[in-house]
């Protein structure tokens, strides 16, 4: 008989929900870096499959990796660990917040390495591997003056766009993921399924990044649409939704988070609309990431 | 009965079953104990088998032949009952003093929880919380105990109210319908006791957690925390100056509308008291003694005996689910009644080792297997 007490492993289907989460994104990013690029003559079909293509073949060969880990080096008996690994989705985000004009030759490096590293560390230092990459990469494309988020068609086209309403449906330039704050909700709307996901995070993220952003735009600092064309531009909800709340590397007290939260918020606030730098995003979190320990000693009475 | 468990309210059919002549009946025995009996002797039910240092008593609940083992005294039941023949037993505990009720405790050393009950009672308290709710998970022995003795207890909570001079308590679930009822019947004659119903189910029905929400003005030492058990042995201590023999235990098997509650005697072998009335399979089984949700197995099931230690028994199909990593997801955190993190590296003295955090894990972890094996 069938207990009804016991309750079964849920990892594999959190972490099949998050994929879930990120399938629309992967499939505008196709439609925008791949078909649209496609139509102006720029790449040709079979190129602009590598954006549907890549981000399956790395979840694949990240599930390939972890069989090779767990059963190969930690000689574990079963693949528990393997088929519950949340290091896919994590390696597909990295794919998202790379540009367009992907360099495979140092993206998939980057990649693997860092999760060497981590599996070397065993996880024992709380970091977002996502925003540890992002950075990572963002220094070797800089140093080799080779970073840029155009596309294959943006790199030739004289004016991009500066519609907020058509950035917000993903029409600007930026990472292959981050472009479209719609399909960043859409993805949001689908984790609210999950409900392991910490859905307060990209909530008080946002709300605090809004609160700044008025405080900003109050004294004038910045306009609406000046506000609105960097926001959009600078892929902070996909970040809000898919990076900053990864689960591995936030606070697990719920005060601990809406701290945490609160920081991110605020401090890409600032940097995306004052400093003008959307990188900054990821080392905000990344750093965030690194504190999470102190923000777990945080107990307020809402716990 | 209306069950409220995992934030679900459900209809359970509980089926009371009585194994009250066990074919034997086993006491352990350890060292430095003073054992009054020996191979081959006959004894009588209520008679002095073994007394520990510490001056608990351990009566016979069977009359028969003893077997002396290494560790333990295993009396073979001849079921005549024949009994020790005992002081008369008085018709009221109301005029019994301070003084009568701990020198009756202390010489027949009943015990609750390996702890002299009479030791509880010595302590300075400030107050008398008497938790008379099931505290563990799936468990209605406390329910079923209580029916039976409504005006027993009643008397008891009056009685150590006016003698120790202390404010008496008594606080019931809100689901244990037929004692509420009862108990509000009664209770006009017995205004020196306060009677709570109260919502809260387990865990947030253990002492500790009461003692925070109801009693903030008193420290937790302060307080003394009788159960229905502890009252029970007292009333029958004083008014028939004997010991307890019969106890219930709680059996559940793997449908969570459904539970036993089995009356039985200290002593018995567990497995033949469940064999017996359950008739469960026990090929290929977790057993779980008392909390299912602390995920430690019961390795020695086949050894056990009755006693107060062992309040309810889990059979379940095997679990072949593994643990795996953590996702740092903090739902254990958030469930936890005592607000503390089990995710840190030490297990927090604040514990109380209800489960919860294992119970909601969905990587199906034991955050608190710092625990060993059960026996």
């Amino acid at each position: 008989m069938k207990n009804g007490f016991v309750k079964k492993n849920k990892i594999f289907g959190i972490n099949m929900l998050y994929l879930l989460g990120i399938l629309p994104i992967i499939l505008f990013s196709f439609y925008k870096n791949g078909i649209m690029v496609v139509n102006t003559g720029e790449l040709s079909w079979f190129l602009s499959l590598q954006y549907l293509v890549i981000p399956i073949v790395i979840i694949v060969l990240s599930y390939v990796f972890e069989t090779y880990y767990y059963l190969g080096i930690k000689k574990e008996e079963d693949t528990n660990n393997v088929i519950n690994s949340i290091v896919p989705y994590i390696n597909a985000l990295c794919y998202l917040v790379c540009g367009p004009a992907n360099k495979l030759y140092i993206t998939i490096p980057i990649i693997v390495v860092l999760d060497v590293i981590m599996k070397f560390i065993d996880n024992k230092v709380s970091v977002n591997r996502v925003a540890l990459f992002k950075c990572v990469l963002f220094g070797i494309l800089s140093l080799f003056s080779m970073y840029s988020n155009l596309n294959y068609h943006e790199v030739t086209a004289t004016v991009l766009e500066n519609d907020a309403s058509k950035l917000f449906l993903g029409m600007g330039v930026g990472e292959i993921g981050t472009t479209s704050t719609l399909f960043a909700l859409i993805g949001y709307i689908i984790l609210l399924f999950n409900s392991y996901y910490k859905k307060e995070i990209p909530i008080i993220c946002v709300l605090s990044y809004a609160f700044v952003g008025l405080i900003l735009y109050l004294g004038g600092v910045v306009n609406f649409n000046e506000l609105m064309v960097n926001t959009f531009n600078s892929g902070f909800v996909f970040v809000a939704v898919f990076v900053a709340s990864l689960s591995t590397s936030t606070p697990v007290v719920r005060s601990g988070r809406i701290i945490y939260a609160i920081i991110v918020g605020v401090l890409s606030s600032l940097m995306v609309n004052l400093a003008g730098f959307n990188v900054g995003i990821y080392i905000v979190i990344l750093v965030c990431g690194l504190l999470t320990p102190l923000f777990n000693k945080f107990k307020l009475s809402i716990d | 009965m209306t069950y409220k468990f995992n934030n679900d309210e459900k209809k359970l059919s509980i089926d009371q079953k009585d194994y009250l002549n066990p074919e034997t009946v086993e006491v352990f025995v350890k060292e430095g104990d003073s054992i009054y009996t020996d191979t081959g002797d006959y004894v009588y039910v209520n008679q002095l088998l073994v007394e520990s240092p510490t001056g608990i008593k351990t009566y016979s609940s069977v009359a028969g032949t003893v077997e002396r083992k290494q560790d333990s005294l295993v009396i073979t039941n001849d079921k005549s009952d024949s009994a020790v023949i005992a002081e008369e037993a008085i018709d009221s505990i109301e005029d019994i003093k301070k003084s009568q009720i701990i020198g009756i405790c202390n010489t027949l050393g009943i015990s609750f929880d390996n702890r002299l009950i009479v030791n509880k009672l010595k302590a300075n308290s400030k107050v008398l919380v008497v938790n008379a709710i099931d505290v563990e998970p799936y468990q209605f022995n406390n329910n079923y105990l209580f029916q039976d003795n409504v005006k027993n207890i009643l008397e008891t909570i009056s009685l150590i109210s006016r003698r120790f001079n202390i404010d008496a308590y008594l606080l019931l679930s809100k689901y244990d319908d037929n004692n509420v009822s009862a108990v509000r019947s009664m209770i006009g004659n017995y205004s020196d006791i306060n009677f709570l119903v109260i919502n809260d189910v387990f865990p947030y029905n253990t002492n500790g957690v009461i003692a925070k929400k109801f009693f903030k003005e008193y420290k937790f030492e302060e307080i003394l925390f009788l159960d229905t058990v502890s009252l029970v042995k007292i009333f029958v201590a004083l008014k028939e100056k004997l010991p307890v023999h019969e106890k219930y235990i709680t059996v559940v098997l793997d449908d969570p509308n459904k539970a036993y509650v089995i009356k039985t005697k200290y002593g018995a072998n567990l497995k033949d008291v469940i064999a017996s009335t359950v008739n469960p399979d026990f090929i290929d089984k977790d057993i779980f003694l008392n909390n299912f949700m602390r995920k430690v197995k019961c390795v020695n099931f086949d050894a056990l005996t009755v006693t107060d230690n062992i309040k309810s028994v889990f059979i379940f199909e095997k679990d072949d689910n593994t643990p795996s990593k953590c996702i740092k997801c903090g739902k254990c955190v958030d469930i936890c009644p005592v607000g503390i993190n089990p995710l840190s590296k030490k297990l927090d003295a604040a514990c109380v080792r209800c489960g919860l955090c294992n119970f909601v894990c969905p990587a199906n972890r034991n955050l608190i297997s710092r625990e060993k094996e059960e026996l």
